[in-house]
């Protein structure tokens, strides 16, 4: 069986240790393929030999996509009933395995306490002019789709306005290639404010002493998104993958994936070393509404919204 | 010109197993152009459904930010281009042509940088030269000089990054021809009393013409071509050029553009085509610059620079510490700590990065063995190929010889990225049963490298006066005799330069190879792009510690071949090169 998933394969050997354990007799090829790669190599195998990988472990902004282009085989696992129903994928077509928070950091150094903005409007303010980085919000990935759902949270009218505030205020805003750069960035001291970060790339800067704090920004849902399993149609090795699919979302499976560093299940009811409430807890104490992304309807249209960016200045 | 190979002659097995490689490396390198080039009449995706159109070029053309890019693209990679010819030709020089103190030692030691992967060397600049984090500007700041300080995302600094990385090929192209050159002709310069700078500037350089032009033309491709430099510094800093607009398009964006990059790409294609013509037509009357003759030729002699050479000293070693001491610092510090905070930088220094790095765990070992093996195998296989190429397109009159070398040097003209996917739809539609295995990374590299070979070893080829091939020629000697007895003793450096850099090349690219990789078949480059670009804990530290172990393979590589280049620069010369010297 082959997976082609967004975790390194060092990650991934953890629950093909797990799952050989329990099924010895299958063998699972796994290849770490980040999405601007997963995409159009699944794209072209299946056009030209009609199948692909058997399943693609990707997060959900790469996922809603793919299932929207018809490319993948419907299964979702049965012991997906017990998650939250808000980390289910709307389109059923496939299982969410583990989940990821996005936020806005600062680096605790560069801003004193008395400065730390707590609303939208104190971040898109001129007193952060060129101390503002993020990841671009023009590619139509994660970043595109989390700003597009947060648009639908908070009304168009405050995102854009927000946008249009910031770009004015704080800029040169600067544009780094990676999430992990941008976290990075701000907790080595080169710029105050990082929009956005994962919650898997700040955590570990800020456990290894890093001067990295969450913002907690008033109204500001925590954006969560899902990494689902999903089976690639005409897979050659379909009851293999709802097997190895029904292991990851099984408790035993999310205890797998739990124990991994910053890698927390989707599976709230599971005891881990990682878990998304206690993630929460430990890294943004103050966090409120949490929010799933993207709908079906944003991850659809992120390229129109990628537009809608290019066209604020960005 | 002289054909070698007469109507009738006998034809070896070794040519015709040789003709029969390059036919079939020839499909794998036309298939991801005509792809690309198809591509770029479609209006979807490749393989998903469309219809053929101009629009994207309508599109591409119409919009007058495509100028911008193109104008910041000349600029982008003319400059570092320059700043790469100039310092490799200083270098080349002090180390080759003068009486610089230490100079034989100091000659291979500006190959070294060649071991950084342009990743790996830009992440070291940023970290170096970030404006407030960077710790050469802390150092400055620290010291009074806040006025010194460099942003490192800026286009001096894009600029700078991009030369640094171009100046040791230059330096490999630039040297070893210049090894080669006939010493007799700046003996009889000094001896009608022209001055040490006077004969470099109206003797020495003027000699080395072709090998500059390769060098930059190459420079300036390989600058206009990689998407490290514009994706890494550029567009932090707001600046965008094609190869920055290429990846955006290709890698960045969610669904990727293809239709939209492969029109870029054709673009860029007519752009370096362009210049490669240029490049041949100044070649034209390269008779001019054959400076290794079988009448008495030497390249023993320098010129005495006097009290200068002090200076010459101290610009060599003054190049030797930012090329590569500051970055291994930089790079090397990273892969001791958990998380690089420039004002506590020695403060949690362990080796656990390395520990993880060296366990079963990491995917290190059967990665690394991987490299090795496809890198020599690239290297040897494109050493071969190009020597081939360069001779029967510039040593014979057979009837499409230009179009051979202009097939070897197409994949130049290409981004990476776009070769690589290329070459996946021609792994998936032409059935080698190699899909997945390592054969497949041994051929895609082979493509990609192959203009690299071949351009590095021109300027030597060039350099052969055509009467020790006429001489072969009149002694009997067919084509693969005249390469095996006179080429290959009298391109040794040129040989032993271009087998270096291919594996050094094959050993860190990653865009021919990105797409192509499976866990049977994962090379220690794109083991490293996964921990770059994954995001996940400690990936970014892990991934310094990977790259400190690839500088040290490649540094320990470039060793050898200096060991090697000393044993053969102690051998004969040869069948052909003995004599003349003698």
């Amino acid at each position: 069986m082959v997976v082609y998933g967004s975790p390194t394969a060092q990650q991934f050997a953890n629950i093909t240790a797990a799952f050989n354990a329990k099924y010895p007799g299958v063998t699972v090829q796994y290849t770490s393929y980040q999405p601007p790669q997963a995409v159009p190599k699944i794209n072209s195998e299946l056009a030209t030999q009609g199948y692909s990988a058997d399943i693609a472990f990707q997060a959900a902004t790469t996922i809603y996509p793919l299932e929207q282009s018809g490319d993948a085989m419907t299964y979702v696992s049965p012991y997906s009933t017990g998650f939250p129903k808000a980390v289910l994928d709307p389109l059923s077509e496939s299982t969410p395995i583990i989940q990821i928070a996005i936020g806005w950091v600062y680096n605790t150094q560069l801003i004193s306490p008395a400065n730390v903005p707590t609303t939208m409007a104190q971040v898109a303010n001129s007193q952060f002019k060129g101390e503002v980085v993020m990841s671009d919000p023009t590619t139509g990935t994660a970043f595109t789709q989390y700003w597009a759902s947060l648009e639908g949270v908070l009304g168009n009218a405050t995102v854009v306005s927000f946008l249009q505030a910031l770009k004015n205020a704080t800029s040169p805003i600067t544009i780094l290639p990676t999430t992990t750069s941008c976290a990075t960035d701000v907790a080595g001291g080169a710029h105050a404010i990082c929009l956005s970060a994962y919650m898997q790339d700040a955590a570990p800067d800020i456990q290894a002493g890093a001067p990295l704090k969450f913002l907690n920004i008033t109204g500001l849902p925590i954006m969560i998104t899902p990494s689902n399993s999903m089976i690639i149609k005409n897979a050659q090795h379909p009851n293999a993958a709802k097997l190895l699919t029904d292991f990851m979302a099984s408790p035993a499976g999310q205890v797998a994936w739990g124990n991994i560093d910053v890698r927390t299940p989707a599976n709230p009811n599971v005891t881990a070393k990682w878990s998304f409430t206690s993630e929460l807890k430990n890294f943004d104490p103050g966090a409120g509404t949490q929010v799933y992304f993207p709908s079906p309807s944003v991850a659809a249209a992120a390229s129109a919204w990628a537009k809608t960016f290019i066209a604020l200045g960005y | 010109m002289t054909e070698l190979a007469k109507p009738g002659s006998r034809v070896s097995i070794p040519i015709l197993v040789l003709a029969a490689g390059v036919g079939v490396l020839g499909l794998f390198i036309i298939y991801p152009i005509i792809f690309t080039i198809v591509s770029s009449f479609w209006s979807g995706e490749p393989g998903l459904p469309g219809h053929y159109t101009l629009g994207n070029y309508v599109a591409l053309l119409g919009d007058k930010e495509t100028y911008v890019t193109v104008v910041n693209t000349f600029f982008q990679a003319g400059s570092s281009a320059l700043i790469g010819i100039g310092l490799g030709t200083l270098l080349s020089i002090i180390t080759v042509r003068t009486d610089t103190p230490f100079r034989k030692a100091l000659f291979y030691l500006p190959y070294l940088p060649l071991a950084f992967p342009v990743l790996i060397a830009n992440q070291a600049w940023i970290y170096l030269f970030e404006m407030r984090a960077g710790l050469m500007n802390l150092v400055f700041k620290d010291v009074g000089l806040s006025s010194s300080t460099f942003n490192i995302y800026s286009w001096p600094g894009m600029i700078f990054a991009s030369g640094m990385a171009l100046t040791p090929i230059c330096y490999l192209i630039i040297s070893a021809a210049m090894r080669n050159m006939d010493t007799s002709l700046e003996e009889v310069s000094r001896a009608s009393g022209s001055g040490v700078r006077s004969t470099l500037v109206r003797v020495s350089l003027p000699l080395m013409v072709p090998s500059i032009l390769s060098a930059f033309l190459l420079a300036f491709t390989l600058s206009a071509g990689s998407f490290e430099t514009p994706t890494m510094i550029g567009v932090p800093a707001g600046i965008t050029v094609m190869m920055s607009s290429v990846y955006t398009n290709a890698d960045a964006i969610s669904p990727p553009n293809y239709a939209a990059a492969s029109t870029e790409s054709v673009l860029l294609l007519a752009i370096i085509m362009a210049m490669v013509y240029l490049y041949n037509r100044s070649l034209r009357r390269s008779k001019s610059y054959e400076v290794i003759s079988g009448k008495g030729y030497s390249s023993s002699r320098v010129l005495a620079l006097g009290r200068w050479r002090y200076v010459s000293l101290a610009i060599i070693l003054a190049y030797l510490v930012v090329a590569i001491g500051l970055p291994l610092f930089t790079i090397t510090l990273l892969s001791l700590v958990p998380i690089w905070l420039p004002n506590a930088l020695f403060a949690r220094v362990s080796l656990k990065n390395y520990v993880f790095l060296f366990s079963n765990s990491s995917g290190a070992y059967p990665a690394l063995l991987n490299s090795l093996i496809a890198a020599v195998a690239a290297a040897t296989v494109i050493t071969a190929v190009a020597l081939v190429v360069l001779f029967v397109s510039r040593r014979t009159t057979m009837r499409g010889r230009g179009l051979l070398e202009g097939l070897a040097m197409f994949p130049i003209s290409m981004p990476s990225l776009i070769i690589g996917f290329g070459l996946l739809w021609a792994f998936l539609t032409i059935k080698t049963g190699l899909y997945g295995t390592l054969g497949v990374m041994v051929i895609a590299l082979t493509v990609a490298l192959l203009p690299q070979g071949v351009r590095t070893m021109s300027g030597g080829v060039v350099q052969i006066q055509t009467d020790l091939q006429e001489a072969a020629r009149a002694s009997g000697a067919n084509a693969a005799t005249t390469i095996r007895r006179i080429f290959l003793p009298l391109m040794r450096s040129s040989l032993v330069a271009a087998w270096l850099y291919v594996f050094i090349g094959s050993f860190t690219a990653l865009g021919a190879v990105l797409f192509l990789q499976s866990e049977n078949n994962q090379l220690f480059s794109t083991l490293l792009w996964s921990y770059w670009s994954s995001g996940n804990p400690g990936s970014s530290e892990s991934f310094a510690a990977g790259c400190v172990l690839m500088l040290i393979i490649l540094m320990a590589a470039i060793s050898v071949m200096i060991l090697v280049q000393r044993r053969l620069e102690r051998a004969p010369r040869g069948a052909a090169g003995s004599s003349p010297a003698s």
